[in-house]
């Protein structure tokens, strides 16, 4: 495997995987995980679920060769999990944060990008970008020791994506987040997996994984007891949902009834109206207030960062294709009406380059249940990027 | 307060502009242009007539220049009277009417001239001006240009503020402290920042090596050894006694400065080099650390290469304060007279130098003289003469006894008997350099006589190379060590030295001792000067540099499998039996566990005793065998005594302890973590 991207298309692959923990004496202590087979496949956001003490944890810290196997096979990117080679491709968000408690979020950033090797310009923009999007940027020159619990999962976060892993894993994510924020890893992972990542997500909230999961393996006592994706472990076959506009007469739904019982020789079992999901109403909420700009002191978190939407490489291209003035001179100067004319023909350009309603509105559809749609049309800037990366190999890969 | 705050981001970020700092940086190189130009000028005038008066002094004249001297005091050069009224009467010319020692001499004839603030070791090479100003400089910049402008000036406006105030206050002493912390503590900042900016590269040795240096200065552990160092260094010369020669004064500042910076850096390097791998690890912070792709080894060596950057500041700023300050004492006043001149030229010829020193060469007996007096001995012994096959390691230790008993012998000088002063010549070679350099030689001695009673004073008469013109007699103190100045010009052409010295004591019958003067086997030396102390200094500090690596290798291969207290423990054991090595060694020659043939095992408690001893013997003697190599590097003891640090023990302590001791260290280090498990079995997933 060279330095450039990876190009197996199992990511993880496990058989028989079995750790036993064992005391001095070698005697057995715990079968943390035992006998497991499972792949992950490349582009794939795979849910690790189970109760608390079911291996799940054990499992990933086997694959970042944090523990060794005690029996059983495991690759990580067709290499031994201790290969150091394959960790350049590898971000990780740990249960709990464990940083350093003297660093503030620009260091912390800063000091994890170096050991990825991105030189000096990607990692300060990259850090201004995913702070801006975690909502630290005003806490940018504090010291992650100070850090709420929330916070320091933002700030883990960050870490876990400033080399725009390959495969990001997820040990709890969402772990100290409120709804909203929540909700912003969600469409993350979302985004993620639009642009070809694979997630591995563990997690002991369901909802979470059931959201955004293309397959799913439930452990317990270390060993897998089921797994699939969400629609082959979860839909009732036995059961139809048919969704109508409210209906306001009483006779309508016994005429239809009648019907199902001379064609299917069923009946109704309920009739009921809809409900909207609590995350759903409360972001509902939350983004009225904001359109009101109601003051908060609490976290604001931004957009996806740009460079995770595969947009760094497109601003590089945007810079030389539009002169670039500094922001100041910019906000000293009111554009005369051909000037705003000219900006606003400009943005357009940007819209369609950049496709970013589609984004948005993509985000918008997955976050109410519907499936993300599986288009592969690349952008002018993608398929300008695999120009160019054919003819120069990215720096930070 | 606010705005004040407010008016220093604004400077802040004015300097941050480029034009800012170009403008800085001319104004700041106008100033040490300013300072250094006429500073230059006056040194090359006085290096020129100091040279000047030499060439005199040496000349064909020279006997004419070295009487005026001794009449006047002065010596005239291109009509101006050069030197002092109180070198009058002082003997410039030997028997023979040559100039004893036209270097010395040349220095005492130009000690007035000189102004105060000019140090004399500059007049030897005045182009180390040219050196310091570009070091000054080159700081200046630096501050300007790493964006340290601002705290540059204000520890300038503190140490200059702080200056006048504790002056009009009558507290000199305080106001050179204050402005001593001042300038260390800038200059710490300085140096951390340059490390960063050096190690700025986007890889990840540098990355975690960076690491450790912001964990230095943000911890509070590494700050309180640091801010110890900080305010402890400039206390030091106050605490000297300003009643005491010149010469023991500089030889204190040397010792407790050096001594001082170097063991509080061992205490940090020991804990900051323990915490920031056992911490790491008990915080699993080393999860997000190996998780990226970063190899263990990569990680112990970018910890190691913080630390041992930590330590290279640290030693360069306590290592150029106290140089600055020696250069200071050396313009320090002295005693009235010549015996304060004679101070001062001590404190230039014996300690602010590097000098070798050299034993002589002692006779020894060949193989068959050997076996012919062991075969004597055992003849002379009846039990021995009875055994009919002597052990091959009795022989060997009888062999041994003799050789030495010869080499005793030849220390030994026997009292007059009858009015005939005994005798022995000792032989030095390896002098070439010396008479090349012209310099005079230190004759060092230390001899016992009699009972060896401090109290008592004898004499001892020297001769060299068997010429009685140059017999000279001597009054010494049993057990105290003593020196007499040798005359470069006494050593032959084969760069030998021959020294016969008499033993002029005349015992009183009725005393029971016989009055013998013998001396050690380091006893009698001869010391001559190689090269000039300010690269025995820089060298010093290397090879403490060199012995920090190796403490900081151990403390983070220790850290990598136990846990802080106990991996401070043993390496701070490590580090003392290190230090004290050669102590142990000697004390190891006069440790004597009972024998196993000689014992008897049925007393218990007399076994365990047994027991005890033999480990204590093995454990120590195991330690003086593997870290020996350690505890012989003591740089401060050779500067403290105006010894050379030469570049081969430089090369030695960087290949042995620097390189393959701390090699191995991080190397096993490396492996255990490899081996090790970092994510613990936690149950909850």
């Amino acid at each position: 495997m060279n330095a450039s991207q990876p190009t197996v298309n199992t990511i993880v692959e496990s058989v028989g995987l079995t750790k036993i923990f064992r005391d001095f004496w070698m005697r057995t202590k715990a079968t943390a995980v035992d006998g497991i087979s499972f792949q992950i496949q490349k582009g794939e956001l795979f849910g690790l679920l189970g109760p608390n003490g079911s291996g799940k944890s054990t499992t990933i810290k086997l694959i970042l060769g944090l523990l060794n196997k005690t029996r059983g096979r495991l690759t990580v990117f067709g290499r031994e999990p201790h290969d150091v080679s394959v960790k350049r491709f590898i971000g990780f968000l740990p249960e709990e944060s464990y940083l350093y408690p003297y660093l503030n979020c620009n260091e912390t950033l800063d000091y994890y990008g170096r050991l990825y090797g991105i030189t000096r310009k990607i990692r300060k923009r990259r850090t201004e970008e995913l702070l801006e999007m975690v909502g630290l940027t005003q806490v940018a020159h504090r010291h992650v020791g100070e850090f709420s619990k929330g916070m320091m999962r933002r700030i883990g976060l960050a870490q876990a994506l400033i080399n725009d892993p390959e495969f990001l894993i997820l040990d709890e994510p969402t772990n100290g987040l409120d709804p909203i924020g929540t909700r912003q890893v969600k469409d993350l992972l979302i985004e993620l997996k639009r642009r070809g990542k694979t997630i591995l997500l563990s997690s002991h909230l369901l909802s979470d994984v059931e959201d955004v999961c293309d397959r799913m393996t439930i452990l317990y006592g270390g060993k897998i007891h089921a797994e699939g994706t969400a629609d082959e472990l979860l839909v009732d076959t036995d059961r139809t949902i048919i969704r109508i506009p409210r209906i306001r007469n009483d006779d309508t739904i016994s005429k239809i009834e009648q019907i199902l019982q001379q064609e299917e020789g069923t009946s109704i079992e309920s009739v009921e109206q809809p409900r909207q999901n609590l995350e759903s109403f409360f972001i509902e909420i939350v983004d009225r207030a904001r359109e009101a700009k109601i003051e908060t002191s609490g976290v604001k978190g931004g957009t996806t960062a740009p460079f995770l939407k595969g947009d760094e490489e497109g601003d590089v291209l945007i810079d030389k294709l539009i002169d670039h003035a500094v922001p100041s001179e910019i906000a000293s100067v009111e554009p005369t009406n051909e000037q705003s004319q000219h900006q606003d023909e400009e943005k357009e350009v940007l819209k369609t380059l950049l496709k970013a309603d589609e984004v948005e509105e993509k985000a918008k559809e997955a976050s109410t249940k519907q499936e993300v749609s599986e288009r592969t049309d690349a952008t002018v800037i993608d398929s300008l990027l695999h120009d160019q990366e054919d003819e120069h190999p990215q720096d930070n890969k | 307060m606010t705005s004040i705050l407010s008016i220093h981001r604004k400077l802040q970020y004015w300097q941050e502009k480029r034009n800012a700092r170009l403008l800085l940086t001319a104004i700041l190189s106008i100033a040490v242009l300013a300072l250094l130009i006429p500073t230059l000028f006056s040194t090359y005038q006085l290096y020129e007539t100091r040279e000047e008066i030499f060439t005199v002094l040496i000349g064909p004249d020279s006997r004419i220049a070295a009487e005026q001297i001794e009449e006047t005091g002065f010596l005239t050069l291109h009509g101006k009277d050069i030197g002092d009224v109180r070198l009058k009467g002082f003997k410039f010319l030997d028997e023979e009417g040559r100039v004893i020692n036209p270097a010395d001499a040349t220095s005492l004839l130009i000690r007035s001239s000189i102004p105060r603030w000019i140090p004399t070791w500059l007049l030897r090479d005045p182009n180390l001006i040219w050196i310091g100003g570009s070091l000054a400089l080159g700081w200046c910049i630096s501050s300007v240009w790493l964006g340290l402008f601002f705290p540059f000036l204000y520890s300038i406006l503190l140490g200059t503020t702080s200056w006048f105030v504790f002056r009009a206050l009558g507290l000199p002493d305080v106001s050179l402290v204050i402005v001593g912390m001042c300038i260390l503590g800038y200059s710490y900042h300085l140096i951390l920042q340059i490390f960063r900016f050096l190690l700025r590269s986007p890889r990840q040795v540098p990355a975690i090596a960076r690491g450790v240096l912001l964990e230095a200065t943000r911890t509070r552990m590494s700050i309180a050894f640091l801010t110890i160092l900080l305010i402890a260094l400039p206390l030091i010369p106050i605490m000297l006694d300003p009643e005491s020669p010149l010469r023991h004064r500089v030889q204190t500042m040397l010792s407790r400065s050096l001594g001082m910076t170097f063991v509080i850096a061992a205490l940090l390097t020991v804990f900051l080099g323990c915490a920031t791998v056992a911490f790491e690890i008990r915080d699993r912070q080393i999860w997000q650390v190996l998780t990226k792709p970063v190899s263990k080894l990569g990680y112990l060596f970018g910890k190691w290469l913080g630390i041992v950057s930590l330590n290279f500041a640290i030693l360069t700023i306590a290592g150029l304060s106290v140089f600055m300050y020696l250069q200071y004492m050396r313009t320090a006043p002295v005693a009235e007279g010549l015996q304060g001149e004679l101070d001062r030229l001590a404190v230039e010829e014996e300690i602010l130098t590097a000098r070798e020193e050299t034993l002589p060469i002692y006779e020894t007996l060949t193989n068959e003289q050997i076996s012919f007096r062991v075969d004597e001995l055992i003849e002379a012994d009846s039990e021995l003469r009875d055994i009919d096959q002597i052990q091959v390691q009795l022989r060997q230790k009888l062999r041994e006894e003799v050789q030495e008993e010869f080499l005793d012998m030849q220390r030994a000088i026997p009292a007059n008997i009858d009015g005939e002063a005994f005798s022995h010549s000792y032989t030095f070679k390896g002098l070439k350099q010396a008479k090349k350099l012209g310099t005079p030689l230190t004759f060092k001695y230390k001899f016992y006589i009699g009972a060896a009673d401090e109290q008592e004073t004898y004499e001892a008469g020297f001769v060299y190379n068997g010429d009685l013109n140059t017999r000279h007699k001597v009054t010494y103190v049993p057990t105290m060590t003593h020196v007499t100045m040798v005359p470069a010009y006494l050593i032959d052409d084969n760069g030998e030295l021959t020294i016969t010295i008499y033993n002029l004591l005349q015992p009183d019958p009725n005393y029971y001792y016989k009055g013998t003067m013998r001396f050690d086997k380091d006893g009698i030396q001869l010391l001559y000067r190689v090269g000039n102390f300010e690269s025995n200094f820089f060298r010093a500090l290397l090879v403490l540099l060199i012995k920090l690596s190796f403490l900081a290798a151990l403390a983070i291969a220790a850290s990598t499998f136990l846990s802080f207290p106990v991996a401070c423990m043993i390496t701070l054991t490590v580090f003392a039996s290190g230090t004290l090595s050669p102590y142990l060694s000697q004390s190891l020659e006069y440790y004597f566990p009972p024998s196993t043939s000689d014992f008897d095992f049925s007393n218990i408690g007399i076994t365990i005793q047994w027991a005890f001893e033999h480990t204590v013997h093995a454990i120590a003697s195991a330690m003086v065998f593997c870290l020996s190599g350690f505890g012989s590097q003591r740089p401060t003891n050779e500067l403290v005594n105006g010894m050379l640090v030469s570049w081969g023990t430089v090369l030695q302590g960087f290949l042995t302890i620097g390189v393959i001791w701390s090699g191995a260290v991080l190397g096993a280090g490396t492996l255990i973590l490899k081996k090790r498990q970092l994510a613990i079995y936690s149950g909850k997933g």
